[in-house]
């Protein structure tokens, strides 16, 4: 399923945003037809419409080869004032042996929803010693996810600011999350614009760090500051740690095209890969195979884990 | 064998780079240190004067000696970086970019002096409290200075 599955049924002027995904717990599956070495090969749909209502659609399937059992899958809306929806529950009793399936729709009652949460549950028969009930999986897809990024700049870097800004939008696009521009400073502070970072690790900042990072005019308490200053000492391109309680990253004037969205990732709690198609690497984001480099799943469910990322 | 250039870029080409183990790469890394120092990125150069001065030999200050007299700024403020790493920093050296006319290099010179607690800078560094052109650099000359013996 994808976007055009939500236009065929809501019309495409009702069309806010379509989220695709597949589940694959196991013994219990969301997605679409087909299904193969035991995953849903097809991807299962989220409408969120203009109107402020919002639809699952997609496939839940039964596989478990050898034993019966019930597939169940809730569903749960939140509006955005917080309240959320009667549990919808959907189930499909199988007696082991090939793959079964049901379609699910669910589409929330009228009303501004912000959240879906998707649970997939597994019910074995009781066996002598009672049934077994087991959440396999629970994914939580929102609206809309944001990450609040204020520039201040004490030194222009060589890549335009606005283009490492639209380099970062380009990435975490693909995790779904916007990244917003939400203030721009120029700061005259020479004292900082060589700024000692050493050692540049999480959770460790040097007096100069502290003092640069107490400049949050106009920043609220979960978002953003990326500074932009000449060097650092040591040389890097940046550095994200920062003080506790003031999110953000320094970007040098020699950074890359992806320095930026590789320091805020670090803000973000990621830490470096040894792959050079994605944002983490760590061999440097010069070496970036294939841009705009990609997020692995786990680092997308950590970016929404963060509370840097504003669910709006 | 003589360490490659590639085996320094895949060293310095990080955005973070780990400089003690890039220093580990050895006295024959620093002739191609010394090639990216008078490189046009200048961002690399300042990388390579870095990892020069964590790397012992006479060969190292020559590079930090050229990364001093580098156009670029943001270099020549890896050499005054570099210079709390080199076991015995000519003076000359550490004089040269203390009367650099970025204030940016005068900057990180004190405080690679305050780190290293040289001696025989107390004087130059007490001039420098007094008569800055940068109100920055003076109060921090005048912390290194009070620090100095």
């Amino acid at each position: 399923m994808d976007r055009n599955d939500c236009i065929e049924r809501f019309g495409a002027n009702n069309i806010s945003r379509v989220q695709t995904f597949r589940i694959n717990a196991g013994e219990v599956d969301f997605g679409d037809l087909g299904h193969a070495l035991g995953a849903p090969q097809g991807n299962a749909v989220i409408c969120w419409l203009t109107n402020g209502r919002v639809a699952v659609m997609g496939k839940l399937f039964s596989d478990n080869f050898g034993d019966p059992q019930t597939a169940t899958i809730e569903i749960r809306f939140r509006r955005s004032g917080g309240q959320v929806t009667n549990l919808t529950t959907r189930s499909l009793t199988s007696q082991g042996g090939p793959v079964s399936w049901r379609d699910i729709e669910r589409v929330s009652p009228a009303g501004d929803f912000r959240e879906v949460r998707i649970r997939l549950k597994q019910f074995l028969p009781d066996t002598g010693l009672g049934p077994v009930s087991s959440v396999l999986a629970t994914r939580t897809f929102r609206r809309r996810e944001v990450i609040r990024l204020h520039i201040k700049v004490l030194s222009n870097p060589i890549v335009n600011v606005d283009t490492m800004v639209d380099s970062m939008r380009q990435v975490y696009a693909s995790a779904d999350v916007d990244v917003e521009l939400a203030s721009r400073e120029n700061l005259n502070l020479p004292a900082f614009d060589d700024l000692d970072v050493d050692p540049c690790v999480r959770g460790l900042t040097s007096a100069e760090q502290d003092r640069l990072f107490a400049n949050r005019n106009s920043v609220g308490a979960n978002e953003v500051v990326a500074y932009f200053v000449r060097s650092t000492d040591p040389p890097l391109n940046g550095c994200a740690a920062h003080p506790a309680g003031r999110p953000g990253a320094v970007v040098t004037s020699g950074a890359t095209l992806w320095t930026l969205a590789h320091e805020i990732g670090h803000v973000l709690g990621l830490n470096h890969v040894d792959n050079n198609a994605r944002l983490m690497t760590g061999n440097g984001t010069s070496r970036i195979t294939n841009p705009p480099p990609n997020l692995s799943v786990s680092e997308i469910e950590a970016i929404f884990a963060s509370t840097l990322t504003i669910s709006v | 064998m003589p360490v490659t250039m590639q085996q320094v870029r895949a060293q310095l080409d990080r955005d973070e780079p780990d400089y003690p183990t890039a220093a580990q790469l050895g006295p024959t890394a620093v002739v191609q240190l010394a090639k990216l120092v008078r490189g046009t990125d200048a961002l690399l150069a300042a990388k390579a004067a870095y990892l020069a001065s964590l790397i012992p030999g006479d060969q190292s200050r020559v590079v930090l000696d050229d990364a001093a007299r580098s156009q670029q700024g943001q270099v020549r403020v890896a050499a005054a970086a570099g210079i709390r790493n080199l076991p015995d920093a000519p003076l000359d050296l550490i004089d040269t970019l203390l009367k650099d006319s970025d204030a940016g290099v005068r900057k990180v010179a004190l405080r690679s002096i305050d780190t290293r607690q040289f001696t025989g800078l107390k004087a130059r560094v007490e001039a420098i409290a007094k008569s800055d052109a940068e109100d920055f650099v003076r109060k921090i000359a005048d912390q290194t200075a009070k620090r100095l013996s």
